[in-house]
């Protein structure tokens, strides 16, 4: 099962991580997506490609006030980028 | 590439909402059958049997498509709902409330009720229509998709505006040749409505859910235009008899090639999911195998619409429901907080309970072969148990979940 991490370029101080969730089952991709979320401290961010556009994710991220962009692949699948924001307390905590 | 908009994503507990029906409803049915014995099973045309085939294809399988539809248009296909959590509490009403009175108006002969029904039922689906349809129409990409919703959500509108037409003339307040025209709603409903939908969303979530491969493009686009052609065939040519061979055909195709994609599936991931997907489409194909041989498409509608099509559903039911607690203790924990996975909130061996209850529901095949009050009262109770159980059974990731939140507020 391909589950590639990769060190893509760097966004502020931190270096841009990169997920391919793509061939994993359903539900792990979300799972997965939401854990690497969870692991970001303030100012961070990671890449993650989905097999479908992962609507609840980016639902539950727009409900933290993150803010995340998605982009649809020609081939199928999307690419989500997330990021903590600097001001993020409970991720500061 | 396109950029999507993230602010209209839809909020979890909708499609929730009408999944949750769908047990009440499978419950309901085994009720009506158990009070009306062989009677709902002897003829099509007894009230008994039109109240009983409504709750199965509006209430069991029609709020789990709805569930569907809102739950997955903007996963699988980025199209934004219009109307939000309030329009769709108003819907889940609409259509509940008019499926009530259509299966009371049959069963009762109960003008009001029919005459009421063919107006909200209609309403309903025009109002699905309007939060699915501008955003399917804006959406990029995944046009085979967003063109298999668009034909199963035109052909739910032709069957509700059929069977509303049917509703006054059983009411006597149009004349209407009423059996030639229940076989074009009825195809359009089972085959238009029902299998489209499952075999766009199929295309999509077994090689996800199941790992098998998908159905070529080319094939699947053939299979819809086919489905569409013989559709307005049947419309047009209103010819009888051969409405049913038309109508198996495409489903056949389906059921086969499921089939076909699991056996030659380059990782299947073993489990209740896939095996009731097998037992669910072998029974479909018997269905459709039995629809242009046994006389009166009675057997075939007792196992297509009693059992193999509901077993379909209520397999993605318990992948999707748990998925959508999930979601929502997420939202409600916020981060930081180590949450059980989904698989805790519903676990396989429960998914497996429900599907080794399915055998029961044989009795209503053969209550409809071997036709006797006891056996058809056998069959009712079947419903009712497996239902009941359906629904105990999906309810418990609500209960995992609020178990799983009252220990961390003692833990706190
Ligand atoms: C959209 C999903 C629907 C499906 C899949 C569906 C399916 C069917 C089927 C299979 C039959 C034939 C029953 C038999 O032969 O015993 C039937 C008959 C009928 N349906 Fe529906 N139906 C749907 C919606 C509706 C709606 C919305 C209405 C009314 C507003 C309706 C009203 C009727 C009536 C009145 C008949 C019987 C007509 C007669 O006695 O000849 N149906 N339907």
């Amino acid at each position: 099962m391909q589950n590639n991490l990769s060190t893509v370029c760097g966004v502020a101080d931190a270096p841009l991580l990169e997920l391919d969730l793509r061939d994993l089952p359903s539900p792990e991709p979300m799972m997965r997506a939401l854990a690497a979320a969870d692991a970001l401290r303030p100012g961070q961010a990671v890449q993650v490609l989905t097999p479908l556009l992962p609507t609840p994710l980016l639902d539950l991220l727009q409900a933290r006030g993150w803010p995340a962009t998605a982009t649809l692949l020609a081939g199928g699948g999307a690419r989500v980028l997330i990021r903590c924001p600097l001001g993020d307390d409970e991720a500061a905590a | 590439m396109t950029k999507l908009r993230l602010d209209r994503a839809p909020a979890a507990p909708l499609p929730l909402r009408f999944l949750l029906t769908v047990p009440l409803w499978g419950v309901l049915a085994g009720v009506l059958l158990i009070v009306d014995g062989d009677v709902a099973l002897r003829t099509r045309w007894s009230p008994a049997t039109l109240a009983l085939v409504h709750a199965f294809t509006l209430g069991v399988l029609g709020n789990a498509m709805f569930g569907s539809i809102l739950q997955f248009l903007p996963a699988a296909a980025g199209v934004t709902l219009r109307g939000g959590e309030r329009s769709g509490r108003w819907l889940h009403g609409l259509f509940n409330v008019g499926v009530l009175l259509l299966v009371a108006g049959m069963h009762q002969r109960w003008p009001f009720g029919l005459m009421t029904a063919a107006m909200v039922l209609p309403a309903a689906f025009v109002m699905l229509a309007l939060m699915v349809v501008p955003g399917l129409l804006a959406a990029a990409g995944q046009r085979l998709l967003r063109a298999g919703f668009g034909v199963a959500l035109a052909s739910a509108l032709v069957t509700a505006a059929l069977g509303a037409v049917l509703a006054l003339g059983l009411a006597g307040r149009l004349a209407v040749p009423l059996m030639v025209w229940t076989d074009v709603h009825a195809s359009w409903g089972v085959l238009g409505w029902i299998v489209v939908l499952l075999a766009t969303v199929a295309r999509v979530v077994m090689p996800m859910f199941q790992g098998t491969g998908s159905v070529p493009e080319a094939a699947q686009a053939t299979w819809l235009a086919g489905v569409v052609a013989m559709l307005v065939a049947v419309a047009g040519l209103r010819a009888g008899s051969a409405v049913a061979g038309v109508v198996a055909a495409p489903v056949l195709i389906f059921a086969g090639a499921g089939l076909w994609l699991q056996w030659r599936a380059p990782r299947l991931r073993r489990g209740p999911l896939v095996d009731s997907w097998r037992a669910g489409l072998i029974a479909l194909a018997c269905a459709a195998l039995a629809l242009p041989i046994a006389p009166g498409g009675m057997l075939a509608a007792s196992v297509g619409l009693g059992l193999a099509l509901p077993l379909l559903v209520t397999a993605m039911m318990l992948e999707i429901v748990p998925f959508i607690g999930w979601i929502a203790l997420h939202r409600h924990c916020g981060r930081g907080i180590q949450l059980p996975g989904v698989q805790r909130l519903l676990p396989e061996a429960d998914k497996r309970r429900v599907l080794l209850a399915q055998p029961l529901l044989l009795s209503l095949p053969a209550a409809m072969a071997w036709p006797s009050a006891s056996l058809a009262r056998v069959a009712g109770v079947a419903l009712v148990l497996v239902w009941s159980l359906t629904g105990w059974t999906l309810l418990g990731a609500g209960r995992r979940a609020r178990h799983f939140l009252r220990s961390l507020e003692k833990s706190r």
